[in-house]
Parts: structure tokens; C-alpha cells; sequence
């Protein structure tokens, strides 16, 4: 006899968040949902120290996580680096902030940016409260940022 | 007879949801929260000190009633709220750009008929606040 059991939590309650002080944070299928919170006490080199994406093939359908800013350092907040595994062209998505944001203006869109796997990456400027909610299909990666005027710039400081 | 039990995880359930029609001070245990802002006149939902709830407190807000909602935090603390509000990309009167919280009070709803299904979303960190939110131009302004 098989008796089917499902197992549902009577509410979600508070999200696993992790602090990345430093160092770049490479993503894994066992980062979902978390919320990352990227805080420094000290400052660095303007993208030496944030999140990085792997493929999307190396997580699960449904991945979710969210990266808050909480300090004025230039995090790498996406980095698409040739010794990681992000396939060109799988990262879509948007970011607001200041319209008048130059270059890229703004919304930025995602997907031309990450075209090449040498094309840079996502960094931060100074800006506490930023916000970044990433999706993932296993095919592709999914990002929607929040940000105060020019918080986001694509490639190095 | 053995038993065979198939256990089925079946992801995050609904989330809980409060209405709310008085000001309410947020405590640890309304993490993960659905707070649904009505009532016939301007409330307010106040964040106690960060250090209150537990690191990864979140809850979202849904304005549903056309007043002057705030959330904010509660005026005699003094930890931080940062964050920022996104507000449409046409209006002439600060509403072209997402509003940058900064260093603030948290944020106050304009009062017009149209705030209705505004949303913030709240997180903790233990030390700051976060606010997010979304709406249409000229909804929010710094509380």
C-alpha cells in the first residue's frame, strides 16, 4: 500500500540570508533562496568582491534569490568572468534607475550586456538599498534590479 | 505489511495574510507576511528597531485603499531604512526617476485614488531595513 504524503509548511517565514563580506561569491544550486547581503566593512577594489553566476544549467527550475546592497563599495552584483561557466547570452532581464544614466541609460536591459562571456559585468556604485531578484528556468537567468540614480554600471568602475 | 510513504515536497505554501486597518508596529512574527493596507483613513506601518526581528524578516505591503499609507520606521529609533521606489518613467514632478530612500524614514504613499495596488517589499538584515517599492509616478515620497 502507498500512502502519499504531502508536506506543506503552514507559512514561509524568515528567508535564509547569507553575508557576503568579500571575495566573489559564486552561485550554486544551493544558494536558492537565500538572500545575499553584500556588506563591507572596509573598502576594495571595485569589483574584487560580489556574486558571479554560473551556467543556468547548474541549478534547478525554480531557483530564486535576492542580493541586497548594504554599503557604498563598487560590488560586482553580476560578473560574467571567463573562468566561470555563464553561457553568453543567457542572462536576460532589466534594471531601473536614473534615466539619465549614461552609458546604456536606463531601464538598463541585461541581455545585450552579457552577450560575450569577456563583456564585463554588473557592478555597483554607491548606493545602500539596491536590489537584485534572480530567477532561474535552468536555461536561462532571469534579473530584475532596483536601484537610485547610476547605483548600477555595467563593467569596472 | 510495510508502509510505503512517498513523501512530496511541494515548495513555499501560500503565504500568510493579514488585513490591516489600524497602524501596526511590526514585530518578528509577522515575517513572511502578506499585509493587505485598507481602512478609510491614512495608517501607518511602523518598523521597530532592526535588531527586533531576526536576520531574513521579510513581508510585503499591498496598499488597497486610496490614502496616505506610510511605512516607516518608528520616529524615536534610529536604525537605517535604505532602499528605493520605482515609480513610472513619464511624470514631470519627481517621478521620472526611482526615488533613492537613502539614509530615510521609509517611505509615505501620495493619498491619490490611483495608490491602490502599490506594493513595497520589506526585508531585514538584523542592522538595516530595506524597502522596495513599486508603483505608479508621484505614488510615494520620502515619510
Amino acid at each position: 500500500m502507498v500512502q502519499q504524503v504531502n508536506i506543506q509548511p503552514l507559512s514561509v517565514t524568515q528567508r535564509h540570508q547569507q553575508l557576503v563580506t568579500g571575495g566573489i561569491h559564486v552561485v550554486t544550486r544551493f544558494d536558492t533562496g537565500k538572500v545575499l547581503v553584500l556588506s563591507s566593512s572596509v573598502a576594495f577594489m571595485p569589483g574584487t568582491a560580489g556574486v558571479a553566476l554560473p551556467s543556468a544549467s547548474a541549478v534547478d527550475p525554480g531557483f530564486f534569490m535576492k542580493v541586497l546592497l548594504a554599503d557604498g563599495n563598487s560590488w560586482a552584483v553580476v560578473r560574467a568572468a571567463a573562468d566561470l561557466t555563464l553561457v553568453p547570452g543567457e542572462v536576460t532581464g532589466n534594471l531601473w534607475q536614473d534615466p539619465n544614466f549614461d552609458p546604456g541609460g536606463a531601464p538598463m536591459e541585461l541581455p545585450g550586456r552579457f552577450a560575450s562571456i569577456d563583456s564585463g559585468g554588473l557592478y555597483s556604485k554607491p548606493s545602500p538599498g539596491g536590489a537584485l531578484e534572480i530567477y532561474s528556468d535552468g536555461v536561462s537567468w532571469y534579473i530584475e534590479g532596483l536601484g537610485a540614480a547610476a547605483s548600477f554600471q555595467w563593467s569596472f568602475v | 505489511m510495510a508502509l510505503q510513504v512517498n513523501i512530496l515536497p511541494m515548495g513555499l505554501a501560500q503565504r500568510q495574510t493579514q488585513a490591516v486597518n489600524a497602524d501596526l508596529v511590526l514585530d518578528k512574527f509577522d515575517t513572511g507576511k502578506l499585509l493587505i493596507v485598507s481602512g478609510t483613513a491614512p495608517l501607518t506601518c511602523s518598523l521597530p528597531s532592526a535588531s527586533a526581528v531576526e536576520s531574513g524578516f521579510f513581508a510585503t505591503v499591498l496598499l488597497a485603499s486610496p490614502h496616505s499609507h506610510s511605512v516607516k520606521r518608528v520616529d524615536d529609533i534610529a536604525d537605517s531604512v535604505v532602499g528605493n521606489a520605482m515609480q513610472g518613467s513619464s511624470s514631470a514632478a519627481g517621478g521620472a526617476d526611482p526615488l533613492d530612500l537613502g539614509v530615510a524614514f521609509g517611505v509615505q504613499a501620495s493619498g491619490s485614488a490611483n495608490v491602490t495596488g502599490a506594493r513595497l517589499e520589506i526585508y531585514c538584515d538584523g542592522t538595516l531595513w530595506y524597502l522596495e517599492g513599486y508603483g505608479f509616478q508621484d505614488w510615494f515620497s520620502l515619510a
